[in-house]
């Protein structure tokens, strides 16, 4: 199977989750998705920018510009209280939907 | 090299976002930085500078479709569905202005696609608009009064006769109004058929009724200027001469003048003072109408009718009544049986055999014309369903060759309900730009009908645009909508989810199979319309071939008034000095004069006592017409035996070869005698001949017997002079009219003469009606065809399109552009067969329904239903024709090259 039918509602998750540990850039944050899926999933320019902007205008994550010595001018994006709150709610619904379709089709079971 | 300038670079590039200018800006760097850290990244993994460049810059390669998210992500805080696609909190409609402005754009992308929907969808929306229009003015709302829901039709038929009109007596009339318990008012109408009004001008015909004081409060009105009758001058015992004048007659006799109350003018002998003047929008039009008058132009009261002391015997008037509010029709009817019933007991010589019922006024009004409406509205339904499945078609070529975006946001993790939505809402937008166009085509569709309709529907009906319409276009929107864009959206969505392609390769899957599917649809509907407007065609053909029993050619026809005269044979000689000025006048041929003309569709039954038989439970029931010897002659009615009138004939009478058939069988009539059962002391009459039959009815009523008297014996107060003249060709017998008027006025200038006609055109009139029928069924077919033809092209196109590789395979081993060719039609040919075997289903169904409208034609008819295939199998032909010559063009090394 490939990841494109799991992208589908994922992105959201999986974006608020890679900011659990700290603030990160966009770019950064593309970079992480690609290595950590192990290349399954990408995200291009045109999803992730603005899937970020909605999330921020959800409230669930800030941006802020940040200037580092010899570095350009970045936004880093960090997790709010209400992204903390609904990436434990995510998590719980995904949770909960993968047992119920592991007690379905028992794709755990199953070598890949 | 320099360092890029990626903030110029993504500014350059990005289209404008319409966001704040700081928010655009920040966004721009966000961008930028992005670019510039993919930049960095790749000198420093030891690119080029040029090779690095090249790597950033693929980051972004749709420029408008990246600008179309982030105006999405900014403009207005979204609920997004839930992680599982649920949507937010039930609040689907929050995203309905974002979805309407990115469909706004989305469509201005792709002008022609979202040209050709709308134009599609304009027609089949306008075409629905028109229709529900004209049939809500003619059926739903044909009596245009506030109380037309209550309004009843209080019938007086005799028994076992349903389809002789129903007329009712006075004295029965006021004892319904005495004795029922559930109407309101009860009013009685009766026609006033010769009202010739003199005074200062010249005298003049008017359509004018009688009613009751009743008749205005029953429908709710009042009068403009002036006030409506009350019941002390409605009163038979002392009648006040009274007259309320129409809106439109005011305008024109009194020239609008608001101190028109109290004026005076003359009817015969009786003088009449106006004491009101009608709104302008008030038409009476329920039954029944003096003559052929499409408008009344003088109200009377009932009671200054000469006949309103007249016997109980004596039924000429139509009575209306008004259900009391909160009573239903079926108590009513009960109660106006009860009435009947007590009248029938009461009066049993007066009342005997006749019944009494009721029934609503306003489906009574509309009876005649609603299976055409039916039919009409049916059709043009059908081309609604034609129109949007063309732009369904169309939506799910473009939802094939968007996969690629729709996919992105699937990715960013739009639900495929927030996809479809989406869609749904560009569809929609399509659909109101339809609907918008359809309403300016509506309109101006209604004026042409309003010009040029059948004369006395919708020819100055003033059908208009009201609320009603719009509220009803606005449900078509909706209904097109759902219609066009809800399959290819869930198509589309599912397809972006990449579901739908990899699971199965079956038929709903691929888009060229739905659209077949959908081409085979329309195949089969548009031979349903195809086949109903040739049943159509051809019962049009059969009534125009019915002969109505004259030579209407050359003839004239002028209905006058005579004044007052009771000298019958000074009446007798006014007719004659005006026939022989007629006559004296070149180019005119022949002049004679009856009491009805024919194809009026004017009835004056009578019952007849044949000599030497039993007077039995049914007299014979004829037409009775007066007539002068030369009539005959004039109108080229044939002689059938015996012989016409002599000009002092004064006993003798004609009978025509209905009247001979019907109640002489098998024995010779001339030389019978007969008397009228109204008149069972009078004086017998002879019958002297028999004439052809005449159709007095329209064309595709079989001829009623007839009976005439001459008219020396019994001299007509107001003849309808017929005149032949040498004119060959309708138009010229029309400029014949006026001239032929002058000759009568000046000869006789107290004779008023009014409605006067070309016979031509009066036949051509009679079936006005059908040929308006066939000819916007037939139009509607021919749209239908269309609209087929040009879906069954781009699903024939479509499947080529995507077979051009395998096409390419098959030249390149050898197949010739014959067997291509016949491989692409042998496709169009499992389609169109498809398309015709449910089309002839459907089209037997359709004409079973509609066989009411059917003129001696089976609703089966093999031509029709033959024509009507190889119509479709010729359009289907022309339609592939392209397609198929493209599929043996295939060059099978491009084609190859492609793979």
């Amino acid at each position: 199977m490939k990841p494109s039918e799991l992208q589908q509602n994922s992105a959201e998750l999986v974006l608020l989750a890679l900011l659990e540990d700290g603030p990160r850039h966009g770019y950064e944050l593309a970079k992480l998705v690609e290595a950590k899926s192990a290349s399954l999933l990408q995200y291009q320019v045109a999803s992730i920018y603005p899937m970020l902007h909605r999330l921020e205008r959800k409230g669930l994550i800030q941006g802020k510009w940040v200037e580092r010595a010899d570095e350009r001018r970045r936004r880093f994006y960090s997790l709010t209280a209400a992204g903390r709150k609904a990436l434990a709610r995510q998590r719980r619904e995904w949770l909960q939907f993968f047992t119920a379709l592991n007690r379905l089709t028992r794709f755990r079971d199953v070598p890949s | 090299m320099s360092h890029p300038n990626w903030n110029e670079y993504v500014r350059v590039r990005l289209p404008q976002l319409g966001l704040r200018p700081e928010r655009e800006s920040e966004v721009i760097a966000e961008l930028a930085a992005e670019f510039d850290q993919a930049y960095l990244e790749a000198l420093q993994s030891g690119a080029s500078e040029a090779e690095a460049r090249v790597a950033a810059e693929g980051h972004v390669r749709d420029w408008n479709l990246l600008a179309d998210e982030l105006r999405a992500a900014n403009h207005r805080p979204v609920a997004e569905p839930d992680a599982l696609g649920r949507p937010a909190g039930g609040a689907w409609w929050r995203g309905i202005p974002q979805d309407l402005a990115f469909a706004w754009r989305a469509l201005r992308k792709q002008p022609v696609f979202a040209a050709v929907s709308i134009v599609t969808l304009a027609f089949g929306i306008g075409g629905n608009t028109t229709i529900f229009a004209v049939a809500d003015h003619l059926l739903w709302r044909a009596l245009p009064y506030s109380t037309a829901a209550r309004l009843l039709s209080i019938e007086n038929t005799k028994a076992g006769q349903p389809e002789i009109d129903s007329w009712c007596s006075i004295d029965n009339m006021l004892e319904i109004r005495q004795r029922n318990r559930t109407l309101e008012y009860v009013a009685g109408v009766s026609p006033l058929w010769n009202a010739v009004v003199r005074g200062d001008a010249e005298p003049e015909h008017v359509e004018s009724l009688y009613v009751s004081a009743d008749f205005f409060p029953l429908l709710g009105v009042n009068a403009a200027v002036g006030r409506v009758f009350t019941r002390e001058e409605d009163d038979r015992a002392k009648p006040v001469a009274v007259a309320v004048l129409s809106h439109g007659y005011w305008l024109r006799r009194f020239n609008g003048d608001r101190n028109v109350i109290g004026r005076t003018f003359r009817i015969d002998n009786r003088v009449f003072s106006v004491i009101g003047v009608m709104p302008a929008d008030f038409r009476w039009r329920g039954e029944p109408l003096a003559g052929t008058a499409t408008e009344i132009q003088l109200w009377l009261p009932l009671a200054a009718n000469q006949l309103a002391n007249s016997r109980r015997t004596v039924r000429f008037l139509k009575p209306v009544g008004l259900v009391k509010a909160g009573v239903n029709e079926e108590a009513a009817r009960k109660d106006l049986e009860r009435v009947g019933a007590e009248l029938i007991a009461e009066h049993p010589g007066d009342n005997g055999g006749l019944q009494f019922s009721a029934v609503l006024l306003q489906p009574k009004v509309s009876k005649r014309i609603r299976p055409s409406m039916q039919l009409l509205l049916a059709s043009v339904a059908f081309v609604l369903l034609m129109a949007s499945s063309n732009v369904a078609s169309l939506l799910l070529a473009r939802g094939a060759a968007r996969r690629r975006e729709l996919s992105v946001r699937v990715a960013l993790g739009a639900s495929v309900w927030r996809i479809v939505q989406q869609l749904v809402t560009e569809s929609l937008v399509i659909a109101i730009c339809g609907g918008v166009a359809g309403l300016a085509l509506a309109m101006s569709a209604l004026r042409l009908l309003g010009k040029f309709g059948p004369a006395g529907i919708v020819q100055g009906a003033r059908i208009g645009l009201d609320w009603r319409a719009v509220l009803f276009t606005g449900g078509v929107v909706v209904a097109a909508t759902l219609l066009a864009g809800l399959a290819p959206a869930i198509r589309a969505a599912l397809g972006a989810t990449g579901a739908v392609m990899r699971e199965g390769r079956g038929n709903i899957g691929h888009p060229s199979a739905a659209r077949m599917t959908l081409a085979t649809l329309q195949i089969a509907f548009a031979l349903a319309l195809v086949t109903g407007a040739g049943l159509l065609i051809r019962s049009f053909l059969n009534v125009i071939q019915i002969q109505p029993g004259f030579q209407s050619q050359g003839v004239v026809s002028i209905a006058t008034q005579l004044p007052p005269e009771p000298n019958m044979a000074r009446r007798y000689a006014m007719y004659e000095s005006m026939k022989h000025a007629l006559l004296a006048t070149p180019g005119v041929v022949a002049v004679g004069a009856v009491s009805r003309l024919p194809m009026l569709g004017q009835n004056l039954g009578s019952l007849l006592i044949v000599e030497g038989r039993a007077r039995d439970q049914h007299p014979p029931e004829v037409e009775y017409r007066v007539a002068t010897p030369s009539y005959f002659g004039a109108m080229g009615i044939p002689l059938k035996a015996g012989r016409l009138f002599h000009d002092r004939d004064s006993s003798a009478m004609l009978i025509d070869e209905v009247t001979a058939k019907r109640h002489f069988p098998n024995e010779d009539p001339v030389g019978k005698r007969l008397m009228f059962l109204a008149n069972a002391n009078g004086p017998w009459f002879t019958i002297v001949g028999v004439v052809g039959a005449v159709r007095h009815f329209g064309l595709e009523s079989e001829p009623r017997p007839i009976i005439y008297r001459l008219a020396a014996a019994s001299p007509l107060n107001a003849p309808i002079l017929v005149i032949k003249t040498a004119s060959s060709s309708p138009e010229t017998t029309g400029q014949w009219i006026q001239p032929l008027a002058r000759v009568i006025r000046q000869t006789q200038p107290s004779v008023a003469t009014y409605e006067m006609h070309a016979l031509e055109g009066l036949v051509v009139r009679s079936t006005a009606e059908r040929r308006f029928l066939m000819w916007v069924v037939t139009a509607f077919a021919a749209a239908a065809l269309l609209l087929a033809a040009i879906g069954f092209y781009g699903a024939i196109s479509q499947s080529v399109a995507s077979r051009t590789q395998e096409i390419g395979v098959r030249m390149a081993l050898g197949a010739s552009p014959s067997e291509v060719l016949s491989m692409v039609f042998a496709e169009c040919a499992r389609v169109a067969g498809l398309g015709i075997v449910i089309g002839l289903g459907l089209s037997w169904v359709a004409a079973r329904v509609a066989q009411k409208l059917l003129f001696l034609v089976q609703p089966h008819d093999a031509l029709v239903m033959v024509s009507a295939v190889v119509t479709l199998l010729v359009a289907g032909g022309i339609a592939s024709y392209a397609p198929a010559r493209r599929a043996t063009r295939v060059d099978p090394l491009v084609a190859l090259r492609e793979e």
